[in-house]
């Protein structure tokens, strides 16, 4: 489904991602994750070419990025994105928010889109607030309306980046539950998040990154209780409050 | 002719500069002064000389004033060749001190808290808090708007010829009916108008980058 | 200090010759201005629009567009109109049409500045929230950016309006009879009511620009405001250009810190 093959990126001199080779293959949940400043939003927006990469290539859907010939517009509809800020249009209601792209860019009718909206929000469980607009919502709440706007558009993958990292603690549980049922459906995901138990329950891979580089790549389990690289045990243990394990024996924490 | 007129925009220019900066600060610290009387007639100054159009205010020093002058001062005023100049700069300046006070206030309300309670806490008198801390950063972070202004305030001085001061679009105006030969002496005013702006605008911009970056550090820190 | 003349008078400083002859007055500075902000509007959008694209040559006639109108004296404008677009034309305009095109060009320039740093104060992850929902850049910018932008631009389009409201004093040199005009024909039939007819002249400009600027800064309490004069952004974005490209385009004209999402 998405494929990254020698990608590296600069931002004027400073290396941000260097040779991504990555396969994400179609019903798959993976999980971005590592320190900040390590390129995990850049590798995501690079996914839907918010950022264009200067080498290597990238492949979505058996179509290149690279390749004039691909329609961007007609990729990005097939690709949802969900930002850490929400990016609601502030000057449109909750249901607007999630009709506008399906009637401007699939062409629905006005009342399929509707319709369509109405379902999305009832699953998020926000039908009571469809007329509110987005500062009159709760930071969980513009969440969960941010994806549903972006399931209207029927995605075949989504990408979240850092959905919950801007949320208080007990709205966080909201948009998992939303995204997890979203994963059990199956949903190809890629999310960057620091949500261990989030990962814990429906990741298929975890990949850590660091300084631009994929460091390890692995099934959840091995990546957060039996790291290989020093550096991930190092930036694990800061994640789970515990001092670094230099045998791990026991089971979970 | 045209040189005439060259030299003669310069000098408002360079004049109307000056004493405008100089009211106008003297008007800024009127307005964020405590002293209840001063802040108003601040702001009165300020409400009346930017409601009415800066051309008003140039046609108003040069027919109006002489009249109401006691003394007969006005006659002899009128009688001096070189009165539409002298109240072409009169009337620049009370148009543009007006905004520049009001840029300097906003500079004002962008200094934080902390500094004049450093300033206090050092020691320094009102005045000296003015002189040594307030004033150097109001001019400082409001470097580009004053900037705009005082671009702006080097085109108005064309409104000059409304009153026949023989600066240089009246000059080309005066080629225009004498020697038909306008569009020559309009082409060259117009450049030297956008040539002469637009080197302001670079020093503004050069002395920005000189005075400006300890300030963006500071500002953004206070705010968070 | 009385008033100069009767009723007449008054409705000279307002309305001009009105019924008799041509509109003058307080109402032809307050016509101009709104004629020249109508006809300026979409040129103004356009350029400002034009100026934030990454094509050379979109930006740069648009950037010298902007920046030679504004270095150059409104009067100096005015006088191309009125002395030199008849030779190109061949026929002669009227006083009052040469004042409203060289208002509107003038104008133009100064709301593309104001439309630029509106569009540039919509945060960035409207774009791209719009673009990632596969919406053309075109959709993006019609449904989402610029209804963003514009509501943000008000506060800074009513002080403009004041502003060019006020300009307009300056067509009296080409002798369209506006207010200061007015004031100026009154005292001279009248010498000995000099005093009052300049006054009247003040007062005119002085009630709407305080109510026009009062409105401004109501909305700028109520919409917030944003600086203009100060605001510089030399951002070039990519996302703004009328049709995308695949040209690759150097990384050094991306902006740097601001226009990112406040998250990083
Ligand atoms: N538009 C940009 N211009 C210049 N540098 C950028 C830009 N965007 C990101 N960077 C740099 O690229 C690097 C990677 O950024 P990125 O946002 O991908 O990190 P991240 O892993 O998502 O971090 P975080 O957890 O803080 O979100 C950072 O060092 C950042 O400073
Ligand atoms: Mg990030």
């Amino acid at each position: 489904m998405i494929k990254f093959i020698n990608a590296s990126k600069w931002f004027n001199n400073h290396h941000v991602l260097k040779n991504i080779n990555l396969e994400i293959s179609k019903g798959e949940v993976v999980v971005i994750c590592g320190p900040s400043g390590a390129g995990k939003s850049t590798l995501l927006r690079t996914i839907n070419r918010l950022e264009r990469i200067d080498d290597g290539e990238i492949v979505v859907d058996s179509k290149y990025l690279s390749d004039p010939k691909t329609n961007l517009t007609t990729l990005r509809a097939e690709i949802g994105m969900v930002f850490q800020h929400f990016n609601l249009y502030p000057h449109k209601t909750a249901l607007k928010n999630i009709t506008l792209a399906p009637c401007k860019v699939r062409g629905l009718t006005r009342k399929q889109a509707r319709e369509r909206a109405l379902k999305l929000l009832e699953r998020v469980g926000l039908l009571h607030r469809q007329d509110a607009f987005p500062s009159q919502l709760s930071g969980g709440e513009q969440q969960r309306v941010a994806i549903a706007r972006s399931l209207a558009m029927e995605p075949k993958v989504m990408l979240f980046d850092e959905p919950t990292s801007a949320l208080d603690p007990e709205l966080i549980t909201d948009v998992l539950d939303v995204m997890i049922s979203l994963a059990k459906e199956g949903m190809t995901m890629v999310v960057v998040t620091h949500e261990i138990g989030f990962a814990q329950k429906v990741a298929d891979r975890v990949v850590f990154m660091d300084a631009g580089e994929v460091l390890e790549v692995g099934c959840p389990p091995d990546i957060f209780i039996n790291p290989q690289h020093e550096r991930t045990r190092e930036f694990m243990s800061k994640v789970f409050h515990i001092p670094i394990f230099t045998k791990p024996q026991e089971e979970g924490e | 002719m045209i040189i005439t007129g060259i030299k003669i925009t310069i000098l408002l220019m360079a004049i109307t500069s000056v004493t405008s900066l100089l009211l106008g600060t003297v008007v800024a610290i009127m307005r964020i002064s405590r002293i209840k009387i001063l802040r108003a007639l601040g702001t009165i100054y300020v409400e009346i000389f930017r409601n009415i159009p800066g051309l008003f205010w140039v046609i108003f020093f040069y027919f109006i004033f002489p009249e109401i002058l006691p003394f007969g001062w006005g006659a002899r005023l009128n009688a001096y060749p070189n009165y539409p100049v002298v109240a072409g700069v009169m009337g620049l300046t009370v148009d543009n001190a007006s905004y520049v006070s009001d840029i300097l206030r906003s500079g004002r309300l962008a200094i934080p808290h902390g500094q004049r309670e450093a300033a206090i806490s050092s020691g320094l008198n009102r005045v000296q808090q003015y002189i040594y801390v307030l004033l150097p950063q109001m001019f400082r972070a409001t470097l580009p708007p004053l900037g705009t202004r005082m671009v702006h305030n080097f085109k108005n001085t064309s409104l000059c010829m409304a009153i026949t001061a023989p600066e240089l679009t009246w000059a080309t105006q005066q080629i225009e009916s004498l020697t038909f030969r306008g569009i020559e002496a309009t082409t060259m005013a117009t450049l030297f108008y956008v040539g002469l702006a637009g080197v302001m605008a670079s020093i503004i911009i050069i002395l920005e980058k000189v005075l400006r970056i300890d300030i963006a550090k500071s500002a953004y820190q206070t705010r968070g | 200090m009385d008033f100069p003349g009767s009723f007449s008078n008054i409705k000279f400083y307002l309305l001009g010759a009105y019924p008799n002859g041509p509109v003058g007055g307080l109402l032809l500075n307050i016509v101009l201005a709104i004629l020249a902000i109508a006809f300026s509007f979409l040129v103004g959008a356009l350029l400002g629009y034009s100026r934030l694209s990454c094509r050379k040559y979109i930006k740069v006639p648009s950037v010298l567009y902007i920046e030679i109108v504004r270095a150059t004296p409104l009067i100096m404008l005015i006088f191309w109109f009125y002395f030199f677009l008849p030779y190109v034309l061949g026929k002669n305009i009227s006083v009052f049409w040469s004042a409203v095109i060289a208002l509107s060009i003038y104008a133009a320039a100064y709301e593309a500045e104001i439309f630029r740093a509106g569009i540039l104060a919509v945060p960035r992850g409207q774009m791209e929230a719009a673009l990632t929902s596969g919406m053309t850049r075109y959709q993006a910018m019609k449904f989402i950016v610029f209804p963003q932008a514009l509501k943000i631009m008000v506060p800074s389009l009513v002080s403009f309006f004041v502003s060019l409201f006020k300009d307009t004093s300056v067509t009296f040199i080409i002798g369209v009879i506006e207010l200061t005009q007015t004031g100026i024909i009154v005292s001279q039939r009248q010498p000995d009511k000099m005093y009052a007819s300049y006054l009247c002249v003040a007062i005119g400009y002085f009630i709407v620009c305080f109510s026009m600027s009062h409105l401004a800064r109501m909305l700028e309490k109520k919409i917030g405001v944003f600086d203009l004069e100060s605001y510089r952004p030399d951002a070039c974005r990519d996302e703004y250009m009328l049709m995308p490209t695949h040209r690759k385009i150097p990384d050094e004209k991306v902006p740097a810190a601001g226009c990112y999402p406040p998250g990083l």
